[in-house]
């Protein structure tokens, strides 16, 4: 039986954030730095409160966790996905990039194709909406390429037709893009 | 990706300059990984690869042998210690911190001079060599 696995990263795009989880044309990010990515799936703390006179609970009450986040570094600076970023003045005729003192909170899709690590299928998890801060790492020296760390908190989405709120999709396909019909037969 | 044979093509073609030409005289020839018997009287290059890593930013290595015709003195073949400094200091000038649109290259161990298994003399230039691959999708 095939088995649907996440691992390995082939490519990651990007786009304008959608509240509708619709997004028609992405953008690549180039160059992803090797192990920057990484998905965290905070989880709410469980508190319980027992009744005196023993140990069954009487009540479990529940605090939703921060949100979750999606950070991602990349080793190009690309002056297109650096505007999208971060608040800048960018002159294409001469590749000047100017950054402005005020923050950037970029509200985008990501999208991540993996690599079909097992049974050639390969997962694809799309992430409507997201805020995006991004700061640098790595010092700039002879060995290393500054890179760009993307924190992404992640948002929800409503479908059309559906009433709750979702915050990511995963879909396996082949390697080649093509659809997995998993309905039984 | 680079491979081993991206690191001698584009060293060569680093060295394959007149400021070398002209020092390596009309028979001296450079040559891509192994140099043919029967050339211990001219002066070559012989460009070498020790390989190259296949990650985002690929780090590969390879020497660069500067082989002159020895001098006899006192009846004794010696090395032309003269002449393989003056080639030695260009390719080293040629080959230290050059930064190409693909690659870079630099010295970074130590040169010495050598003996060749058929008595030549060389001096040897280990080199580093270094690409970023684009589209590099093992992440």
């Amino acid at each position: 039986m095939p088995d649907n696995v996440v691992g390995g990263i082939e490519k990651i795009e990007y786009a304008a954030a959608s509240l509708t989880g619709v997004v028609t044309t992405w953008k690549p990010m180039p160059n992803i730095a090797v192990g920057s990515v990484l998905h965290t799936k905070n989880v709410g703390t469980k508190s319980t409160i027992n009744k005196e006179d023993g140990a069954r609970t009487f009540i479990n009450i529940f605090t939703p966790s921060e949100g979750d986040t999606l950070t991602i570094g990349l080793l190009s600076q690309d002056p297109t996905l650096l505007s999208e970023l971060f608040s800048t003045k960018y002159t294409a005729a001469t590749t000047l990039t100017e950054f402005y003192a005020e923050d950037k909170i970029a509200n985008l899709a990501i999208k991540i194709t993996c690599n079909p690590m097992k049974d050639g299928r390969k997962c694809i998890i799309i992430f409507y909406n997201t805020d995006v801060q991004t700061g640098y790492t790595n010092n700039i020296t002879f060995d290393q390429v500054q890179q760009l760390a993307l924190t992404a908190a992640l948002g929800t989405y409503l479908t059309t037709g559906d009433t709750k709120a979702k915050v990511y999709s995963k879909q396996w396909v082949l390697a080649n893009g093509t659809t997995i019909d998993s309905t039984a037969a | 990706m680079r491979d081993s044979f991206d690191i001698t093509i584009d060293v060569r073609g680093l060295l394959n300059v007149p400021s070398i030409i002209s020092l390596l005289g009309a028979d001296g020839k450079i040559y891509q990984t192994e140099r043919p018997t029967g050339r211990a009287l001219f002066t070559d290059l012989v460009v070498n690869s020790l390989g190259i890593t296949n990650e985002q930013v690929q780090q590969g290595a390879g020497n660069v042998n500067c082989y002159v015709p020895s001098i006899t003195s006192g009846g004794v073949k010696i090395a032309d210690q003269a002449k393989t400094m003056i080639i030695a200091r260009v390719v080293l000038s040629l080959l230290d911190e050059r930064y190409m649109t693909n690659y870079q290259t630099w010295i970074q161990d130590e040169n010495t001079l050598m003996q060749d298994t058929d008595g030549s003399f060389f001096y040897n230039i280990p080199f580093r060599y270094r690409s970023m691959q684009t589209n590099f999708k093992r992440v």
